[in-house]
């Protein structure tokens, strides 16, 4: 049986199946796809620096090694924060009774959504009436044992009045006043937005 | 980036734009004992799935164990710095001349509806002569139960007359619980593009104070409605 989200709300259990959403799947996708002189499509490859080796699909492997080019196995490797010291694992809440709280809209806005899930479930009436007015409950989320959890916000969605979970990272904005001047150009980061063309 | 933006009151200047990331996940590794992460060869071209395959038929694990023929000694193993790409064809020789890009266009349900040239779109979020407008106001808690928000870009100023402009969008976004959507383009209804060919957004901008004079003017971008793909399970 597939895991679920069980979520807790003043006592009572409610468990929801649930299904990743995208964009794709509601509105379809463009993407540029490059052909051959046959009109098929061609396939991308990676020519090494040095113009040896054409490194085609499935000629490639990745992995941790130590200084002495030793292998590391996965499961020998932990999360370590900026100290060099090992972070706790962070199991997975999925099929685990985690706990709801109120959130404000600021809140989910100040997370970086990653993740969309449509939710099926029987919710409790009291939860549901104050999903329906507007409230916004939070919960911790992990899909699965890592290092780091996230945070999932739970709505009502007013477009179709069904129930998501959304799935993010804090990522709130910093506060300006007037002495606060971005760095020049140069000196700022790369921009990761992603605004390649789907 | 920069952003040209004219608010209500049909001012517009020239703004600085950010986007926010969360932090990065932690670095795996272990205590005491430094590792590096590398990606190798793990097969040369005669090793792949395909080639032991064509060589050998489906069934080639005896072969594997007779004379190890998908392992090139001189390769497997050498690690992999920078690459370039190169475009293959269908028949898996390399293209010496640049491939024709066509744009293809599926729908929901992954069936292609169209195959087009691509036309290049530019970006449209510091064009002088066409700022980004403000439009329809949505109430904050609304539009997060409306729309899907996935990035975050933070405006600030980059001089004094700047902040004056910017704190005063973000005080009136503020003081009506609102967040204003952004559009672009000549009649100001066109999606937000940041650069040429991205991804077309819709943009809504919030506002906060805070004592001493500080603010926060956050664009938040969103591609898509909260809503699911017509057939899923209610």
């Amino acid at each position: 049986m597939a895991r679920q989200i069980v979520l807790e709300f003043d006592g009572t259990e409610v468990a929801f199946d649930f299904s990743a959403v995208d964009r794709a799947k509601l509105y379809g996708r463009k993407r540029r796809v490059p052909l051959d002189r046959s009109g098929q499509p061609c396939t991308r490859a990676a020519l090494t620096r040095d113009g040896s080796v054409i490194v085609r699909a499935g000629m490639t492997a990745q992995g941790f090694f130590d200084d002495a080019g030793v292998w590391i196995p996965n499961a020998e490797l932990v999360g370590l924060d900026a100290d060099g010291r090992p972070l706790p694992k962070v199991e997975s809440t999925l099929g685990v009774p985690v706990k709801l709280e109120v959130a404000a809209p600021q809140d989910l806005l100040d997370h970086a959504v990653g993740t969309l899930y449509a939710l099926v479930g029987t919710p409790p009436a009291a939860l549901l009436g104050r999903l329906e007015a507007g409230e916004i409950f939070r919960f911790p989320f992990n899909y699965r044992a890592d290092w780091r959890g996230e945070v999932a916000f739970l709505v009502q969605s007013t477009a179709d009045d069904m129930l998501y979970a959304l799935v993010g990272k804090p990522a709130p904005g910093q506060w300006c006043s007037l002495q606060t001047m971005p760095p020049p150009a140069d000196e700022q980061p790369d921009d990761e937005l992603d605004f390649e063309m789907f | 980036m920069k952003l040209r933006l004219i608010n209500a009151a049909n001012r517009d200047g020239e703004a600085d734009g950010r986007s926010i990331t969360p932090a990065p996940p932690p670095r795996l590794g272990q205590e005491g004992r430094p590792v590096s992460f590398r990606r190798y060869l793990a097969a040369a071209e005669g090793g792949t799935h395909d080639e032991l395959v064509h060589r050998f038929g489906g069934d080639y694990a005896a072969a594997l164990v007779a004379g190890d023929p998908e392992v090139d000694m001189e390769l497997v193993g050498r690690g992999i710095g920078e690459t370039d790409t190169v475009f293959l064809s269908s028949t898996g020789e390399v293209m010496y001349a640049a491939p024709e890009i066509v744009e293809i266009v599926t729908g929901p349900d992954g069936v292609e509806r169209e195959r087009r040239t691509p036309v290049d779109v530019a970006g449209n979020v510091d064009l002088p002569e066409a700022p980004i407008r403000m439009g329809r106001k949505f109430r904050i808690a609304d539009a997060v139960r409306q729309f899907l928000f996935t990035r975050t870009v933070q405006i600030r100023h980059t001089s004094g007359l700047e902040y004056d402009w910017l704190h005063g969008i973000a005080k009136e976004l503020a003081g009506e619980g609102v967040m204003v959507l952004l559009a672009g383009g000549p009649k100001g209804r066109d999606p937000l593009v940041f650069q040429t060919n991205g991804t077309p957004w819709r943009g809504f901008l919030e506002g906060r104070v805070a004592d001493e004079g500080r603010y926060q003017l956050l664009l938040h971008l969103s591609k898509m409605k909260l809503e699911r793909p017509s057939g899923e399970p209610a």
